[in-house]
This record gives structure tokens, sequence and C-alpha cells, in this order.
């Protein structure tokens, strides 16, 4: 697979001029990304397209309503693309950290997924800038592909699935958006595998515990206590738990 | 501007006890490992920052995405007892460990990897650190910082520290640039119906200003093709067959200058001395001519001389 990239300031442009078009000139784009967009992209890349929109619809759709029906259908989303882009394009951790992969992604591949997604409560714009290209955290398609990977157990989907169920969207960026200098992947998972244990009885817990272990890493390294990660983890929780 | 972490207890950088216990380290080695051979990096100082060292594979074969990376080199404490006691920072019956603290905020990856553990009863230590960036993790650069932690606090003085895992000071930091535009041939993979097993890609406009990147000029190996799994650049397969993959990195370097020698202006100014700017495919052929001496006199000798080259570095020896 050969990953185009779409930089910052061009994404910035294209957004822009997204925003800036009348009504009318919307409609035209939204319907050329439709009918017109899919033949400007290499065979791969339609293939991720067509793929990405079957994965949007069927999560959409196995999602319950009720309060927790956009956090499920995002989940669902999550772990369907994340298989999907693993396995039939070789994504991995290193493609996944390049915004400029995911901005080519959201902006030219699968924009009107995006924006089926977060058209709502865009204030006076209609591109939500942040979900789209803007903030490195929240970009939404690279946020639930890293939701994923810093929560997956063991090479087990189905078992990751299960510890997130009971989550909530919250949950999504409380993880995510705590990268520091960089992701300790196993000590998140153990993190996310606890959370689910501890049956969130307290819905803040999640927060409480990233925290702290934000402040425990300016003295201590969690990947070198001597008795284990699991041990370290199980600390933060009973910190709050008692 | 560094920030300085506010402590309850003293740290190697409270004290001057880095000369005191003479730590010494080499220069890293780097390697990769593709089937069952080894094959040697070139691991270079940055004249411009003696902390930083440019990771290089003058065959072109090597990726950290697909190959991943072991870097190794010698860590060396000649006293390492004054760090326990009340002169020290730990306590007369601690364990004390080394380690590598791997931070790569571009790859948001970090990752530790213990080298050794010693008690104050050791009079030298003297170990062979490895830290192994595997295969789809990393990419850009990376921090390595060697630390000294604490393992275990067995004694009953106070004023040291009691929790396993603290970071008691940093040894030294080493900034690896793990990708270099000027040394990486940009080879990737496409699932293709097209029936040829590779081609090339010459999608540049000028080769005097058009980066050496996969954009303009590429190896592309189609991964539906039948030989695919002897040619594999990502999968491990017991197929692999260094020799054919040889020969289509050779064919394909030679059919990209071919292209290049339709420009004939731009050609006879590689075949000069003129300078390039640093990175551009122009700069990247003539480096190919004058460095690696390869032979552009006649097709026969470029032939020859490219697969000389790629095959002594492809196919192991």
């Amino acid at each position: 697979m050969k990953w185009k990239t779409l930089t910052r300031s061009d994404s910035s442009v294209i957004a822009n001029e997204w925003n800036s078009i009348n009504s009318d000139e919307f409609l035209h784009t939204l319907e050329s990304w439709n009918n017109e967009l899919p033949a400007t992209l290499t065979i791969d890349y339609r293939k991720m397209r067509d793929g990405l929109w079957k994965i949007y619809r069927t999560s959409s759709e196995e999602a319950q309503e009720g309060n927790s029906k956009k956090y499920l259908a995002d989940l669902f989303l999550g772990l369907k693309m994340y298989a999907f882009l693993n396995d039939d394009f070789d994504m991995n951790a290193s493609t996944a950290s390049d915004d400029d992969i995911w901005r080519f992604i959201q902006m030219k591949v699968v924009p009107d997924l995006l924006f089926d997604r977060w058209s709502e409560d865009n204030g006076s714009d209609r591109i939500n800038d942040d979900r789209f290209w803007k903030d490195s955290r929240r970009m939404w398609l690279k946020t639930m592909w890293w939701y994923i990977h810093l929560s997956l157990q063991g090479d087990s989907l189905v078992e990751t699935k299960r510890i997130l169920m009971g989550n909530g969207s919250d949950d999504i960026s409380q993880l995510v958006e705590r990268s520091g200098s960089g992701y300790r992947v196993d000590l998140y998972r153990e993190i996310m595998r606890r959370y689910h244990e501890s049956g969130r009885k307290d819905k803040q817990i999640l927060r409480k515990v990233l925290k702290l272990n934000v402040v425990r890493c300016a003295t201590v390294e969690p990947l070198l206590f001597s008795s284990g990660i699991e041990d370290y983890v199980n600390d933060l929780f009973e910190y709050f738990e008692g | 501007m560094a920030s300085k972490q506010i402590s309850f207890f003293k740290t190697l950088e409270d004290t001057n006890l880095l000369d005191k216990i003479r730590y010494s380290a080499g220069q890293y080695a780097a390697s990769y490992i593709k089937g069952e051979s080894e094959f040697k990096l070139d691991v270079d100082e940055d004249p411009d920052d003696a902390a930083s060292v440019k990771i290089k594979d003058k065959n072109f074969s090597w990726d950290i995405s697909v190959d991943g990376l072991m870097l190794t080199r010698k860590i060396k404490i000649e006293s390492p007892s004054m760090l326990f006691g009340n002169d020290g920072i730990a306590d007369a019956d601690s364990i004390l460990g080394l380690a590598v603290i791997c931070t790569s905020s571009v790859s948001d990856r970090l990752e530790t990897f213990n080298i050794c553990s010693f008690g104050a009863d050791e009079t030298s230590i003297e170990y062979v650190g490895k830290v192994n960036l595997s295969a789809g993790k990393y990419r850009g650069n990376a921090i390595l910082k060697t630390v000294l932690y604490l393992v275990e606090n067995r004694g009953k003085n106070s004023g040291f520290p009691k929790q396993s895992g603290t970071i008691l000071g940093e040894l030294d930091r080493v900034n690896i640039i793990l990708f270099d535009n000027d040394t990486l041939f940009p080879v990737y993979e496409v699932q293709s119906e097209e029936p040829s097993p590779w081609w090339a890609i010459c999608e540049w406009t000028n080769i005097e200003e058009d980066p050496f990147t996969s954009e303009f000029v590429a190896i592309v190996i189609n991964k539906s093709s039948k030989i695919y799994p002897q040619i594999s650049l990502k999968e491990n397969s017991s197929d692999f067959n260094p020799g054919y993959l040889a020969e289509i990195m050779s064919s394909a370097i030679q059919t990209i200058i071919e292209k290049i020698k339709e420009s004939t202006t731009q050609w006879n100014r590689i075949m000069s001395d003129v300078t390039f700017a640093n990175g551009t495919i122009a700069h990247m052929v003539q480096y190919m001519r004058t460095t690696l001496e390869w032979d552009f006199s006649s097709p026969n000798l470029m032939a020859k001389s490219i697969r000389s080259y790629v095959y002594s570095r492809v196919v192991p020896q």
C-alpha cells in the first residue's frame, strides 16, 4: 500500500473553501463526493472508501437505540475499521501515527462520511475542523483506530469489544488525548482491562486514574515497575477504590 | 527549555556522581534481521549535533516499518558502589537497574528496554545494552535515554526512594534519526490486477528539484503476483528468495536510470561535477556514480555494476 498524505496547511485551505462556498455550491460538493470523487481515487483508496462506508453503515445499524447509541456506533466502527485497515492495507502503529495519512483519508477519500458523522453542532461552520483535520488527538477515524489499539486485549477484537461495551464517548477522549511524549501501549491496555473490571461504579474513575498516572510518571516509570504493569495499574485503581 | 522535576529524594542530577561512578558508553551499532540473516546498518554522527546519529542503509533495502531496528552498545560503570549509601542516591540494601527509555513522539510511542540490575557489592559492571525497535511501530526519530532506576529497596533508611520503578537519574541520551531521505530507496507494495510482479515509478517533472521519494521514484512490488511470496518485503516467508528481490531491485534501478538518461542535458550534468540540491533525484543518481562507483558508461557495464552492488547487499554471502 502506498499511503498518500495531505498536509495540515493544505487541509486548512480545503476546509476553508468548504466552509465559505454558498449553500448551492456546497450541495454540489456533496453530490460530487458521492458521484465523482471515487473516480479520482486509486484502486486501493476506492476499495478503502467502499469498505469504510460499509463499516459506517453497518455499525450505525448495529448500535441499539438509547443513550449510548453514538458511542456504540463509534465503537463498532472502530473495531471493524481497525481490522479492515490493518488486514487489507497493512496499517500499523507507525502509519497510524502519521496525521497526514489520516488527513488524506478523511479529506480526500471519505469526506462525506466525516460530514455525515460530524455535521451537527459545528456552530457557523459546516466542517468540524478538529474532527476532520486540525486536532491530532481528535481527528475522528485516527482517534477511533488508536482507541482500539490502546485497548486491545491480546490479539482478540472480540475480547476488546467485550471490555469496551460499557464505556462512553468521554472515555475515548480521556484515553486517546493523554499521549504525553508517547503512548505506553501495554500500560494503557491494562488500564482499560482494569477499568472494565472495576464495573465503572465511579463514572469518573478512568479520568482520575489517567490523571494520577500522569503525576506518578513524573518520577516513576511504570514499565520498570518490578512487580509488573498489572500491579502498577491495580495500585492506581485502589487509590480511588479504597 | 528543559523542565526540572521537583523530587523528594536525591537523583543523579543533584550530585556529582555521574563523574565519580565513571560511566561510559560506546556508540550504538545498528542492524536488522531479514529471514535468518542479520544486516548491518551505518550509524553516522550528526556533525551539527553530538547527541544525534542517523541510521543509514547504503544498499537501499532497510525500511524500519517493515524490518524494525536492533541497536546495541556497550555500557560500563566502573564504580557502581558509589551510588549506594549515605553519599549515594540509593539505600545500601537497594537493587538498582539500568534501562533505556525509548520515546518517539512522532510515532506516539514510549517503551523501555532493561539492560541489567545490580547491588552495592558490584565492583564494576559492563553490559551490552540492546534496544529492539519492532517493525511497524516507529518512524521519524526516537530519543534513547539511558537511566538508572530503583528495582527494589529492602533497606529501612527513609531518606531514599522506596517505590520500584523510580527514576534516579539519566546517564545520557541519544537522538536516533530513523529515516533518511538520502539513502532509502523507495520500495512499496500494492495489490494490483496487473500481471507484472513489479514495476518502476518515474513520476518526476524535474530531477534537479523533485526529491528522491516514493511520490516521484519508486520500485513497486505487486502483492497479487504469483511470485510475491518469493519477493515479499513484509512476509517472513520461507519461500523468500533474496536473489529474486536483488534482481528486481537491480532491474528497477537500471530502468529508472535509463529513464533519467532520456534527458541528455540533465544526464550530462549528473556525469559532471555539478552540485545538486541535497535529497533530489539528480543528487542521488550522482551519489550512485561517485560514491557507490556505479559505471554508467555503457548499458552492459551499468547492469553489471548495479548488480554487483545490490546482490552483495541483498543476498547473504
